[in-house]
């Protein structure tokens, strides 16, 4: 069959992936540089297309307690925001991971603090990397680098939404989200039925059946050992995800005398400086972290550079596409 | 001449003798006990049962849904 | 004829009102005489004789009534505070064909929550919004609320609610009245047997505008 190909912005890939992937519901409020990801949906009229419900907010705060809702409800949600609206839905992502909730969202990181630029940045990473919101939880970061990981990690999001059933973030920037690029887009897959979402998430607020007992979506538990023991099952969880999760890309590394780290938008600078480099005789590599968390957990993976890459999965088709071009030395 | 003869059960150990039932009773049948439950509430109880007509007014107002009502037609 | 005894009228064939099935048997923690634990049957009993107990979702607040999923037997989210009725926005745009409600006071709904409330009401979602008014915060410990009167004292104005520098309280009920969307508004109180009957008939009316799709 014949790949279909398009050329598209982040933000329309990603709204484009949400469609196809089958989700729920995307609940947005415009903010640049994003706004395309909802302009995107509502000319595209999803209802039609596949029933899923989109719809424009009044503020990010009510969008992603929106999120809650659906998700809630086993449905695959997901929102867009960039980053002072993505400050806005911190209270409701720390709800989110406190009632255990599956959910996509998406930060098209702009510069700051403050309302600061509509330029893009990486200035998000600590609020990205360490919760983000008040109490203890993580988030599932993922960074695209191409137009074409912002479609790919839609899927991959919401596959690890719910199969840890934690919140999943999309960290991309200005530059990705606004940029145009070949895309290979997959084919439309068809939305859960009520009886499979039922199937696939037993715990949602779905109407109690007299076949089983209420289901409860709450954050809160005012026995404090039992909020202990909570908080215990979810470092438990985070710990599972960093072990079995992690997705990194080594380009170069195995004879490198140095290497970038770099994720997004940056890795694409560091890869032609790498480039330019081999060119000129450096022995020089680049690990792309695509998942991360904090800093403590990049650096003790990143120190050690063979053990980086034994330990976790690695794009073998770029590498060896890169290894093609460089010089021999 | 048909009389409607009512009688309530409490759950004396949910009540928390709030005695709003005691306002809403038209024919004054419901007290306070002078004895408390578990929880140290002086529960709601039928001082004059006798006078119950089965309305079930207490129950109607009563927040935390420990009264139950009877009625029956006496000839 | 012989007198009958207490013992002849209390059988279960003579059971005229008993406590839904619709509520569970926790105790619950409201004080004593606190309206919160009649509002909660009366939802239930709507739910229970409309036989909506599978297709009810409904959506609690923060506050006093925030462990309202422990008192009803249907299935139920706990929102942020003043979220809820985003939640059941959500909710019912996702499963249309389910009743969905949410249970809010006067601080959860009328001040961290106004945004939510209005807009929701704005754009006629086909929900019901119960509004528990009781002119405090009350799980916090007595602070001045939105709709605390003139005059009136609280901790956090502990002198009398002064409408010079703290405002009038908010109409929010005559507020949301305003807007073309919203279906069916009304005040009620559940302090004598006759506001309660009146009460769970509006709030049965406010389900069967769900029903049929009137928001």
């Amino acid at each position: 069959m014949e790949k279909e190909l398009k050329l598209m912005k982040g933000n329309e890939a990603i709204a484009e992936a949400a469609i196809r992937y089958g989700a729920d519901a995307y609940f947005g409020y415009p903010i640049t540089p994003q706004s395309e990801v909802i302009e995107y949906f509502m000319e595209q009229n999803p209802i039609e297309r596949t029933g899923m419900v989109v719809l424009q907010a009044e503020s990010e705060v009510a969008a992603i307690n929106m999120v809650y809702g659906a998700a809630a409800c086993g449905m695959a949600a997901m929102t867009s925001s960039s980053s002072p609206g993505f400050s806005l839905k911190q209270e409701g992502l720390s709800y989110i991971a406190g009632a255990e909730l599956p959910c996509l969202v998406l930060n098209v990181v702009r510069g700051g603090p403050g309302l600061g630029t509509i330029q893009p940045s990486q200035s998000d990473y600590f609020q990205s990397t360490k919760g983000g919101g008040h109490g203890d939880y993580r988030l599932i970061v993922l960074a695209p680098a191409s137009v074409q990981e912002m479609y790919d990690f839609v899927q991959i999001g919401f596959d690890l939404a719910f199969k840890y059933r934690n919140p999943v973030l999309i960290l991309s920037d200005g530059i990705i989200g606004q940029m145009m690029e070949k895309v290979e887009i997959g084919p439309q897959r068809v939305r859960r039925t009520m009886d499979e979402v039922i199937k696939q998430c037993p715990w949602a607020t779905t109407g109690k059946t007299a076949n089983r007992e209420r289901n409860i979506i709450t954050s809160l538990d005012l026995v404090a050992s039992r909020q202990e023991e909570f908080n215990r099952k979810l470092v438990k969880k985070y710990d599972t995800i960093r072990e079995k999760e992690v997705r990194c890309e080594c380009i170069n590394c195995d004879d490198a005398d140095y290497v970038f780290v770099a994720y997004g938008t940056s890795s694409r600078l560091c890869m032609k400086s790498m480039d330019l480099l081999r060119k000129e005789g450096y022995k020089v590599g680049l690990v792309r972290p695509i998942t991360f968390e904090d800093y403590r957990w990049s650096r003790r993976e990143s120190k050690g550079i063979p053990h980086y890459r034994n330990e976790h999965r690695t794009d073998g088709r770029r590498r060896n596409a890169r290894s093609k071009r460089q010089a021999p030395s | 001449m048909a009389k409607i003869r009512g009688a309530v059960k409490v759950d004396t150990e949910k009540c928390k003798g709030c005695s709003v039932c005691l306002g809403a009773c038209p024919m004054g049948v419901l007290d306070l006990a002078k004895e408390v439950n578990g929880k140290g509430y002086n529960y709601c109880y039928m001082k004059d049962p006798e006078k119950c007509i089965g309305c079930a007014s207490c129950a109607i107002v009563c927040p935390d849904g420990v009264i139950s009502v009877y009625k029956v037609k006496v000839d | 004829m012989a007198e009958l005894t207490i013992n002849d009228i209390i059988k279960e064939e003579n059971l005229v009102y008993k406590k839904t099935k619709v509520m569970t048997d926790n105790v619950m923690h409201y004080c004593p005489g606190c309206g919160h634990g009649t509002t909660h049957r009366l939802v239930a009993e709507v739910i229970e004789e409309l036989g909506i107990q599978d297709k009810t979702i409904g959506v609690t607040p923060v506050g006093c009534s925030v462990l309202m999923y422990n008192y009803l037997d249907i299935d139920m989210q706990e929102a942020a505070h003043g979220r809820a009725p985003a939640i059941a926005t959500a909710i019912k745009r996702v499963m249309p064909d389910k009743f969905v409600f949410t249970y809010q006071g006067d601080g959860d709904l009328a001040a961290i929550g106004t945004a939510e409330t209005i807009h929701s009401c704005n754009r006629g979602e086909n929900i019901t919004i119960i509004f528990v008014n009781n002119g405090i915060y009350g799980m916090t410990g007595g602070q001045m609320a939105p709709t605390t009167l003139a005059g009136m004292k609280a901790v956090t104005c502990p002198r009398g609610r002064d409408v010079n520098t703290m405002g009038y309280p908010l109409h929010i009920t005559e507020l949301i009245a305003q807007l073309p969307n919203v279906r069916f508004v009304t005040r009620q109180s559940v302090h004598t047997p006759a506001n309660v009957r009146k009460a769970k008939a509006a709030i049965r009316k406010a389900f069967e505008n769900q029903k049929d799709g009137k928001g």
